[in-house]
Parts: structure tokens; sequence; C-alpha cells
């Protein structure tokens, strides 16, 4: 395809000078050259923001204490929040922070196989807008707690770390993340969860978990962690 | 600017690309949904007898289950029941053992691994009888009937052997594990090498 | 109906070229993925016996060359367990049915060269492959594969661009490396393998003891 000038070539014997080079090559492009460069612009232009996706739903489902939501794929409720520097069991023993911890019943809702720990199980919560939380295995506060994943994931009724969540089964888990020290104590702290679906990646030919999307949200009251009584 | 008129080679052409875009997508909707069309070669076998693989012999010993659950590193309490099995796997080829172990249960699911389900294997070499350790967390309305698959690779079970073992877990078992309150112990047998 | 022309007919019997560089295409996993990690290139012998390796490892501070002499000294049926010539040694209960075999391997390596993991296996003329490992017949032993003295491995692989360099004790120039290996009675073994990094690996065929 030769671009040819739209109002032919005597104004090349005219053009001198660096913009009027440029003014005589813009003449060559074509219409369809033009709508081509206007859509890259689009392109990198939003893709700073986040490209053309879908940006956050405002209204999303809320979270509250003891009503149960399903987040695919699981059925979850958020039973309390709680903060302290020592849960009393190995997996989260003393620490100079804190521990911020979200108890959720969780059960699976996938009816073939079990929910995994990689990727679904670990990405279901976050807490969002808690100051100095720290990544996993790291001690450095974060300017942002609302993508890091937790720390660990316990099973309530035993305090070891959860595995893959087998169907028909109803756990009480503590999604545990850690605050690094001399930071405020969280009062309220606001949970999100998030969906996930079942698809093939287009790159290579595995299943998993994938597209995780915030579909509920809501704001729960944080107190001390109370050990319980020894028995 | 003007459009110019397809001659006929071109509608042609573009008759051919469509119809060509409907076979692939017809082949597409034949092929099988299933997540993986290349599956393992799967030797069925029961309780107490040895399967024999690519890679070793396979038999499992013993079932158990319980509410809670003992290993040497840990004591687990389960919303479901644990069900156990021993398993002695002799390796024929190389010093491997089973590294990838699902339990299949009684309505079909598929319960994988994960961290906190136990499979430990000790295996010495060729020739030598290992034992392997397997604890699985189970719904109990659907442990009647579980299968237990194992195989030696992790990462893909396709296109090589996998054993599948019917546990022989019956209803009135299911309810004595249930009603058990001492802890189901798994621990590597002394004799084992 | 029109004669084809000279394009149809170069386009039609392009084709099958076309196919097969699509399937050949499509091996890129047997290839890039299954092929290198076995060993499968075998390294030549010198005349005395030994192999010398002369490739590259890669850490992350770079790549460093890596040249290593190996040579197989003894592998026989024992009934103790003796790290190295001049250790303690410790008794071993091998189950019946069951030899325990010491492998020897001498190793020669400039000490300053990182030499990285390693693998030894024994074979039997079947091709069945042996590890390294005493099982519970010799009471607190962990046998792990390494082709370094025991706690004199010497510099190690970087793990970070600004980290210091990392080093176990110095390792000598030249050593004798012992393996011992519990294998069913009965096994003939045929020849051992050592190698680094897939697929070159070094051979040495085993003279009945």
């Amino acid at each position: 395809m030769a671009p040819v000038g739209m109002d032919g070539g005597t104004d090349s014997l005219r053009a001198t000078g660096r913009w009027g080079r440029a003014r005589q090559w813009l003449a060559t492009l074509t219409v369809r050259q033009w709508l081509l460069a206007a859509f890259l612009l689009v392109l990198v232009g939003s893709s700073p923001f986040g490209g053309l996706r879908a940006q956050r739903a405002e209204a999303t489902p809320t979270l509250s204490v003891g009503v149960e939501q399903t987040v695919a794929p699981v059925r979850l409720t958020v039973t309390k929040v709680r903060f302290g520097s020592d849960l009393g069991v190995p997996q989260a023993a003393k620490i100079d922070g804190r521990y911020v911890v979200v108890f959720a019943k969780v059960t699976g809702t996938d009816e073939k196989r079990s929910v995994p720990m990689y990727d679904a199980l670990r990405d279901l919560l976050r807490i969002e807008q808690v100051p100095g939380v720290t990544k996993p295995f790291s001690t450095d506060p974060e300017p942002s707690s609302d993508d890091l994943r937790p720390d660990t994931i316990l099973v309530a009724d035993d305090a070891e770390r959860m595995g893959d969540l087998a169907p028909g089964l109803t756990y009480t888990l503590a999604f545990v993340w850690r605050q690094a020290p001399g930071q405020p104590v969280p009062t309220s702290v606001r949970v999100a969860a998030y969906s996930h679906t079942f698809r093939q990646a287009s790159i290579d030919d595995t299943y998993d978990w994938r597209d995780a999307t915030r579909a509920a949200v809501g704001t729960f009251p944080a107190t001390a962690y109370e050990k319980p009584a020894a028995s | 600017m003007r459009v110019p008129r397809p001659n006929r080679a071109q509608l042609g052409a573009g008759a051919l690309v469509l119809a060509a875009l409907s076979v692939g997508r017809v082949v597409t909707e034949w092929l099988p949904e299933d997540p993986s069309p290349v599956r393992a070669f799967e030797r069925t076998t029961t309780l107490d007898r040895e399967v024999h693989l690519r890679y070793g012999n396979l038999r499992v010993t013993e079932v158990d289950g319980g509410k809670q659950l003992a290993t040497s590193t840990s004591a687990m309490l389960s919303p479901g029941l644990w069900v156990t099995a021993h398993v002695d796997f002799t390796p024929t080829v190389d010093k491997v053992g089973p590294a990838y172990a699902e339990l299949r249960d009684g309505e079909g699911r598929v319960l994988t691994r994960g961290s906190r389900n136990v499979l430990e294997c000790k295996v010495i070499n060729p020739g030598i009888s290992g034992h392997c350790l397997v604890a699985f967390e189970v719904d109990p309305t659907a442990l009647a009937g579980s299968h237990l698959a194992l195989t030696v690779n992790v990462n893909d079970q396709r296109g090589d052997d996998m054993a599948v073992v019917d546990l022989g877990i019956t209803p009135a078992q299911v309810a004595t594990w249930k009603a058990r309150t001492t802890p189901v112990e798994l621990l590597m047998p002394k004799d084992a090498t | 109906m029109r004669r084809p022309t000279r394009r149809t007919v170069l386009t039609i019997a392009a084709l099958p070229v076309a196919l097969a560089l699509a399937l050949g295409a499509s091996s890129q996993r047997l290839v890039d993925r299954w092929w290198p990690t076995f060993p499968n290139e075998q390294l030549a012998a010198a005349a005395d016996g030994s192999v010398r390796l002369s490739d590259t490892l890669d850490d992350a501070k770079g790549t460093h060359p890596r040249v290593v002499t190996m040579r197989f000294t003894s592998l026989e049926r024992v009934s103790d367990y003796q790290e190295a010539a001049g250790a303690k040694t410790l008794p071993a209960t091998v189950p019946a049915d069951q030899t325990l075999w010491r492998l020897t391997l001498h190793f020669a390596a400039d000490p300053r060269t990182v030499l990285g993991a390693c693998e030894v296996q024994v074979r039997d003329a079947d091709g069945r492959q042996y590890s390294p490992g005493v099982g519970d017949a010799v009471e607190d032993v962990s046998e792990f594969t390494s082709c370094t003295p025991p706690g004199a491995a010497g510099p190690m692989a970087a793990l970070s661009t600004d980290g210091p360099d990392q080093s176990f004790d110095p390792r000598p120039a030249e050593y004798d490396r012992r393996y011992h290996l519990l294998m069913p009675s009965g096994v003939r073994p045929d020849n051992v393998r050592v190698w680094f990094d897939t697929p070159l690996y070094a051979e040495f065929d085993v003279t009945e003891p």
C-alpha cells in the first residue's frame, strides 16, 4: 500500500525545516493509518491505569459478621477479626509486631474436586488499608495491605497449616497477616473476598482458579485476641 | 476514500476462511472437555492385592480412620474424618516412590493432597521393599467406596502408570470411625527399610 | 476449467512441508523440557579411564567455567560404614537379602571452582539404577549425594548478585569421595554414572570385584 499525499506532491517543494517535513510526512498518512495510530495511542495511554479492562465495580456485596456469602469457589462466613502479638500456638508464636487474624468458616462449592490452597484459598481474602502489613517472609512494612497474601492460613481446630480444601467439609480458618513493629492498632479492618474462575490458561494448557475478582467487602471491628483457656 | 468492490476470487477466499473457522469450531466441540485429555494409565486393584506398575510394585496393606490423626510431627483434628493407608512399595527401575496421591471419594469427587493431607514414603533402591504413609481428610458421607490413586510424578501424572486402589471402605466402617475417640496413629513401621 | 497456475502448484507442493514444520515445532516441549533433563550425552573417556568434564555453571553472579576430572576407583561389598579413609568406622546392620556396597570415585578440580550439585548412580546390566543411601542400616547417618568431600565442599554457587561469596571449608585439589549403597543381594553392578548438569554424563565400567 503506497501512501500517497492527500493534496498531491507540490507540498514537498515548499517543505523546509523540521516542522515542514513532519507536516509533509503526516500528509502522506491514509485514514486507516490515522485510525491505527489513534488506537495505539489509546492502548499506550490507558496502560498505566490498568489498560482497557473493566475497573473494579463500586457496588460489591457486603461481608458482615456471621452472614454467609458465596465467593466462588467457596462459601464464606467471616466470624471475627482479632489482633495480638502472640496467638499461643507454634505456627503463630510471639512476635515483636502484631498478628492481624480474620477468622472465617469456609466450605468448598466445587462439586468435583478440592479447592486448592495454591492459588484459590491463599488468594481468597485481603485486609485493606491496614497500616504497616508485611509481605510473607518479610519484615518490611508495605505501603498498602490491599494486595498482600496472608502469611499463613491455619485450621482453627488444631492450629496446623491449612492445605487443599476437601469437598463437603467446612473448616474454621484463621487467615493470619503480620504488622511490622510500631504500627497503629487496627481497631477496624476492611476485609475483601475475591472470587476465582476455573479456566484453562491461554498460553499453556493448564487449568487453575484464575481471574481474582473483588466479589464482597465488609468492615469488621477488630479486638485483642483472647487465648483460649488452657484445658 | 473509496472502498473497492471485491471480485469473485476475493469473495471465494473469504468464504473459505469462514468455512475453515467453522470446521475448527466443530472439531473443538468434538474434543473431550476434560481438563486433561491425556490421562494416566490407571492400574486398578483392591486392598491387600499387589499391582504391578512401570516403576514398581504397590500394595495397600492397611486402612484406618477417625476424627483425629497423630503423625510423628503433628496432631490434627478433622471436621470430617481422616482416612489413613499403609502402602508397601518396591521400586523396580530406579529409586522413586509415590510422590502424588489423590483420593476419589464415593461420589467420584477428587481430593487433592495439598499440604495438610499426608504422603510420606521411605524408599531405598530397586528390589528393596519400601513403605508409604497416606492420610486424607474426607467428608464422611462420601467416604464409603473411596479409591486411592498413587503415582510417582507430582507435577504431571499423564502418560505413566497410576495405581488406583479400592480401599474397600464400608458404611459400617465409617460409622465406627465416626464414633472413635482415640487418634489414628500413622507412623513408619520400625522394620520398614 | 482453467489449468492450475504455477503459483497454485507451488502452494500445494509446499503444504506437506508446512505440515512437517508445524509438527516439528510442536515437539518443542520434548526438545526443551524432556530431552535435556536426562543424562543422555556421554563424555568421552581418556586412555587411563578418567573422564574430563569441561562445561559452565550458572549462578546469580554469572557463568563460571567448570573443569573436573573424574575417575572410578572401586566398588566393593562392605560390612561397615566409613565416610572416608581414616574416618571412624560405623557398624552396619544390613537386612538379610540386601548387601551394602561402597563406591569410591576420584575427583580432581581447581579448589576455586564452584562444582555445584551432582548425581551418582550405580547401574546393573538391565539398566536398573541404584542411588546412594543406607536406609536404617547405619544409625545416625544420612547419605546425601554430592561430589565434594564431606565438610569440605569449597566455594558454593551464589544465590544473589550482591551477596558475599559463600564458601564451605576449602576443597582439596584432588580427593576420593565414598558413597554407600544398599542393593538387593544378587545385583551385579555393571557401570557407574556421574553427572553435574544434564545432559552431559560420565560413565565408568565396573570390573567384577
